[in-house]
């Protein structure tokens, strides 16, 4: 009687590990559970407002503002995408490149740039532990004259030069990679043909993608009021332009700010993804969020961020984008990206 | 004894088949693409997939040491690596203690404010910068924004002050001192102190 007992019990234990295997490898292969719960936001990383393109002295050793930023980024263990923001595009002496955010707004060339970001890949690489990945998204804007196709290619065939550098012996590319940038404002700009010139001059030369931080002004936070066909959002924008230079581009892929705390950014960006829904031929599918918490944690810009509920934190501003496009099927998706950005570098 | 040993076989048997389904089954399953495209048009999914692929690939190979000198030749030729400051083609003007920068580039979401210039004043290793505009929320609100930078890296102090009126977006036009001069576009002109950062009725 003992011995039944006993087997009797070895079978059901038996199986219960069977199940409890089964039901490990069916935790595993489902999609569906990473989806259906809220899910917790991704680590931020910290991108910049960029007043540096100092890459030190190799005649002192000295490393440089940009390795150490580089290296910053890979003791946090930046995993994602951090933008380093140069400003607005502009021509001097027959080179193109960008005014900076510098007290002083230096121009700083094309070739003055990629200098200085392989130092922060450097710092990067040297830093960070094994198993991270970081996308440098080397960024402009889409503010004055200096916005033209010509700037465009010479800004792609920077990034192409980054990759072809991270690529090189020995490769970098298990842990780094270089995409293209474009704080993309209605706001900004006059009219929207200039930038969406820009977009399609720089997927017309670049390898890669890029990744639109910008904004969505005037755009409807729910199904309705509607903006009517052709209607301007702002500055002679209209919601198609937003939509093509953020994703109807084939490299263009939206990063938006996120930063009012109302939701309303989020519910902007759900819009816009079901605007591509409806009317073209897919939801739009947004990559992350980008926030100014560093910026609003200032003490003395506290209360100016509070006044105008612009201080979202960055898991905020990731949950509120990830329930508004999951408010919806048609919208449903997952972001991957949390970035804040800083005005320190 | 051969019967009671049978129970501890039988269970030992069973983890040994669990484990022997489940490891390379997980195994599986991890070991797909992370990343699911099938919502992505035909032209994006190539890209990330080709990048992916190329990541893949860079992660499989014998991983290039941390931390060597210079293994790229990634540092910059003597000297190259700190450029001369080029001040480029924008308008400066001497104003008061600091100088007048023609140009609408801020730190800043249009969304939140909207400069139309700037005055900068150098001071050793820190600067002080008043952008000059208008409110992203509110077209007719001009407002400042201060940022005092330290070694050109860290924005140390600030501030953010509108005019004391509705006229719309500001620009300094000029300066005493640290006394700055702005005007909107109706005319009306305003005087901000940059040392107690107010806007303040002159005589």
């Amino acid at each position: 009687m003992e011995i039944r007992q006993a087997i009797s019990v070895s079978r059901r234990l038996a199986m219960l590990m069977l199940i409890v295997a089964l039901c490990g490898v069916l935790a595993a292969e489902s999609p569906s559970s990473a989806v259906m719960a809220a899910p917790t936001p991704p680590a931020a990383t910290i991108s910049r407002y960029m007043g540096t393109v100092d890459a030190g002295d190799s005649n002192t050793g000295v490393t440089g503002r940009m390795y150490d930023l580089g290296c910053m980024s890979g003791r946090n263990s930046e995993n994602g995408i951090v933008i380093l923001d140069y400003g607005q595009p502009a021509f001097v002496n027959g080179e193109y490149g960008t005014y900076m955010y510098d007290t002083n707004t230096t121009f700083v060339s094309t070739n003055t740039i990629e200098t200085a970001v392989k130092r922060f890949l450097k710092g990067y690489w040297d830093c960070s532990p094994l198993g991270t990945f970081l996308y440098v998204g080397v960024g402009t804007n889409d503010q004055g004259s200096g916005v033209t196709t010509g700037h465009a290619s010479a800004w792609a065939g920077m990034i192409n030069d980054l990759n072809s550098f991270i690529l090189s012996p020995p490769s970098w590319g298990s842990q780094e990679g270089t995409v293209g940038a474009i704080d993309a404002e209605p706001g900004f700009t006059t009219s929207p043909t200039p930038t969406r010139s820009w977009v399609d001059a720089y997927a017309g030369t670049a390898n890669n993608h890029y990744y639109d931080f910008g904004d969505c002004p005037g755009c409807p936070t729910s199904g309705t009021p509607q903006p009517a066909p052709g209607a301007s959002l702002q500055s002679g924008w209209t919601r198609d332009d937003v939509w093509y230079v953020t994703w109807g581009n084939p490299r263009g892929f939206p990063l938006p700010e996120i930063y009012r705390t109302d939701g309303s950014n989020a519910a902007q960006w759900e819009q816009m993804s079901l605007y591509g829904a409806v009317s073209k031929s897919g939801p739009i599918q947004v990559q992350g969020s980008m926030t100014e918490q560093a910026a609003c944690s200032k003490s003395w810009n506290v209360t100016y961020c509070q006044t105008y509920g612009l201080n979202n934190s960055p898991a905020q501003g990731w949950s509120q984008l990830w329930d508004a496009v999951n408010g919806d099927s048609r919208t449903a998706q997952s972001p991957s990206y949390s970035t804040d950005i800083s005005w320190d570098n | 004894m051969r019967r009671l040993h049978h129970p501890r076989r039988l269970m030992l048997a069973a983890a040994l088949v669990a484990v022997m389904i489940a490891v390379p089954l997980i195994t599986f399953a991890q070991s797909k693409p992370s990343h699911d495209y099938s919502a992505y048009p035909p032209e994006k999914r190539v890209i990330l997939e080709a990048q992916d692929r190329a990541i893949a690939t860079a992660q499989a190979e014998p991983r290039p040491p941390k931390n060597p000198q210079d293994p790229k030749g990634a540092a910059p030729a003597a000297g190259g690596g700190r450029p001369t400051p080029n001040p480029g083609n924008l308008q400066r003007t001497g104003a008061g203690s600091g100088s007048i920068i023609e140009t609408a580039l801020a730190p800043f979401s249009s969304e939140q404010f909207l400069a139309q210039n700037r005055w900068v004043e150098n001071q050793g290793p820190t600067a002080t910068v008043v952008y000059a505009g208008v409110d992203g929320q509110d077209a007719s609100q001009g407002r400042v924004m201060v940022h005092v930078v330290r070694d050109g890296q860290t924005v140390i102090d600030g501030a953010s002050v509108p005019t004391p009126t509705k006229h719309g977006t500001v620009r300094v036009v000029g300066a005493r001192g640290e006394l700055l001069t702005l005007r909107a576009l109706d005319g009306t002109t305003f005087a901000f102190d940059v040392v107690s950062r107010k806007f303040v009725t002159t005589g």
